[in-house]
């Protein structure tokens, strides 16, 4: 193993596969079970503050270990489960949620380089593992035979099939202007040539660029808050009259699944909102410049084969520290680092935003989340589509 | 009041009345966010009580008179007062008070004659028994000054006594005086 491209592409490649797969899971699992940590916090203390109450702030400095004694709570509860329920459905629901929730995140990149697959359908993927959620909570509302829970999962059934239309369809807009599916470029679309300007920084974004595309992307956003079912679309669980939905059965880690997977979708949905209409890692902090198709990876196996290649401990070590030292490297590790910054800025704002509406409007009738979606959203988003439609092939 | 509008217009208009009804209520809640909280850390920052609140009783007893007012005006019986002595010479042993009975309604301060009891700024009194409850007021007395008072009442009866005896023979001797006129 003499160089980085004979790993690559030697007979133990499979091994680098596997090693990276793992590792960028884990990462990313670490990130997606993070937004529940972080965002738990974050979402009562905002909701206290909006509500005139200071929030949890026993735990820890400000409260902010709270979610740890949280988790420990939920750790230490016991599993209870209905005497009437379809074992296998009720004991994979939770599980079968968490991976519509959990497994997009391996396609939503922090930076340009930062990211587990660069899909070229990652839109798509990202889309379609949100809809696996559905299965899951229906699942969730059946298994315990309790009606509580199957409201709520035939209310969320009704609801989240009906607004993935309308967000499929602003995605379209995104789609049709960028003219990809592929996640990155549709951000390099966003950082070049827009409004007569080389480097336009923020008139690049997708929801500068045309009306269509701020109309959807308000309307992305609305249909996000459906599909995650936040308020004022929280009607599968709500509380003042479903117990908790289709969650009321589900108790311990079972239930802190459900809710681990809530906060993560709600990342997932601010995170394509930054990608795809905000500009991604692109703005408002400018990156150094880097010269385009660098891998940091291949410039650190390059450095490790010249300092005496795989084979050797102080190939490794002095390689990599070589590494370390060289400007270049520097500079897309700064370039990374200020991307993944950006995005991740971009990504909470809109989060924020979510729990803001939710702290502030009132859960609105089954009819009226119909009546929304179905009769304004929907002719709406198509107008958006044929508007970009128009603005493609005109301009 | 029949609603004349147009479907279209109605659909509009609903729209837009949606838009900016969020827009209100996302700048209220938006201002609420920065506005100073109205709870507080509870046992580390307590609240500035107003000088007329009526919180936990304060006795100076040694302005107390021992009129016993108080008793008589509790509307619920929750004072009991044990003394020795009256007036000057007495020595208050007891002035508990039962906070699961009181009510605060200030009837006692109102009687007191000596302004000695008056309801405090201190609020927060709990306890998991009843006889926790009971607040006890006055200054616990030891053994000593008991007896001490105790000897010193017994002396001035005693002295109270020969005066009196002294005072009932100089009657007696002036009624004599009298009958030999």
């Amino acid at each position: 193993m003499e160089t980085f491209t004979q790993l690559y592409n030697g007979p133990y490649s499979w091994l680098l596969y596997v090693t990276v797969m793992a590792v960028g899971g884990a990462i990313m699992f670490v990130w997606a079970a993070g937004m529940a940590v972080i965002w738990t916090y974050g979402e009562r203390r905002i909701a206290a503050f909006i509500q005139s109450r200071l929030g949890p702030n026993r735990v820890g400095p400000w409260g902010i270990l709270q979610p740890i004694a949280d988790g420990i709570k939920l750790l230490a509860k016991e599993d209870v489960r209905t005497k009437v329920a379809a074992k296998l459905l009720y004991n994979m629901a939770p599980l079968l949620v968490f991976i519509g929730a959990f497994m997009p995140f391996a396609a939503l990149p922090f930076s340009e380089r930062w990211v587990v697959v660069n899909m070229d359908i990652g839109l798509y993927y990202i889309l379609a593992f949100e809809a696996v959620e559905v299965i899951g909570i229906l699942m969730a509302g059946f298994a315990p035979g309790s009606k509580w829970s199957l409201y709520g999962g035939m209310r969320l059934a009704a609801q989240m099939l009906s607004y993935e239309v309308p967000l499929g369809l602003c995605v379209m807009v995104v789609i049709i202007l960028a003219g990809s599916l592929n996640l990155a470029s549709i951000v390099e679309w966003q950082s070049h040539n827009a409004w007569g300007f080389k480097e336009p920084w923020i008139l690049g974004w997708t929801i500068f660029r045309s009306p269509a595309a701020f109309l959807a992307f308000i309307m992305f956003y609305i249909g996000g808050l459906a599909s995650t079912k936040r308020a004022p679309f929280d009607l599968p669980e709500a509380e003042s009259e479903l117990v908790a939905g289709y969650h009321t059965e589900y108790s311990g880690m079972r239930f802190a699944f459900f809710f681990m997977a809530e906060y993560a979708s709600m990342y997932l949905i601010c995170g394509l909102a930054a990608v795809i209409f905000l500009g991604g890692w692109y703005g408002p902090i400018p990156q150094p410049a880097v010269p385009e198709g660098v891998s940091l990876v291949r410039r650190w196996s390059e450095f490790v084969a010249a300092a005496g290649g795989f084979g050797s401990l102080g190939g490794w070590v002095w390689g990599s520290l070589n590494a370390w030292a060289d400007p270049l490297n520097l500079r897309i590790l700064a370039h990374e680092a200020i991307g993944a910054f950006n995005m991740v800025l971009k990504a909470f704002s809109l989060y924020f935003i979510m729990i803001w509406a939710r702290w502030t409007l009132p859960r609105i009738r089954i009819d009226q989340v119909m009546h929304l979606c179905l009769k304004v959203l929907l002719p709406f988003s198509l107008l958006c589509v044929i508007l970009a439609l128009v603005q493609v092939a005109v301009f | 009041m029949a609603n004349k509008q147009s479907p279209l217009r109605q659909y509009f208009k609903d729209l837009w009345n949606g838009i900016i009804t969020t827009w209100q209520g996302m700048t209220l809640t938006g201002w609420y966010l920065f506005k100073p909280k109205v709870t507080m850390r509870y046992p580390e920052e307590k609240p500035v009580i107003p000088p007329s609140h009526r919180g936990l009783h304060i006795y100076e007893e040694n302005k107390c008179a021992l009129c016993l007012g108080c008793v008589a005006a509790c509307p619920v019986d929750c004072i009991s007062i044990e003394a020795l002595g009256k007036g000057k010479n007495r020595l208050i042993l007891k002035f508990d008070i039962d906070y699961s009975k009181c009510l605060f309604c200030n009837l006692c301060c109102e009687a007191c004659r000596p302004a000695c009891l008056h309801l405090g700024p201190d609020y927060d009194l709990s306890s998991t028994t009843r006889e926790g409850c009971v607040l006890h007021l006055a200054r616990v007395k030891t053994e000593e000054e008991i007896e001490a008072h105790k000897k010193m009442l017994a002396a001035r009866e005693a002295e109270r006594k020969a005066k009196a005896e002294a005072y009932q023979k100089e009657l007696e001797k002036e009624a004599e005086k009298e009958k030999d006129k």
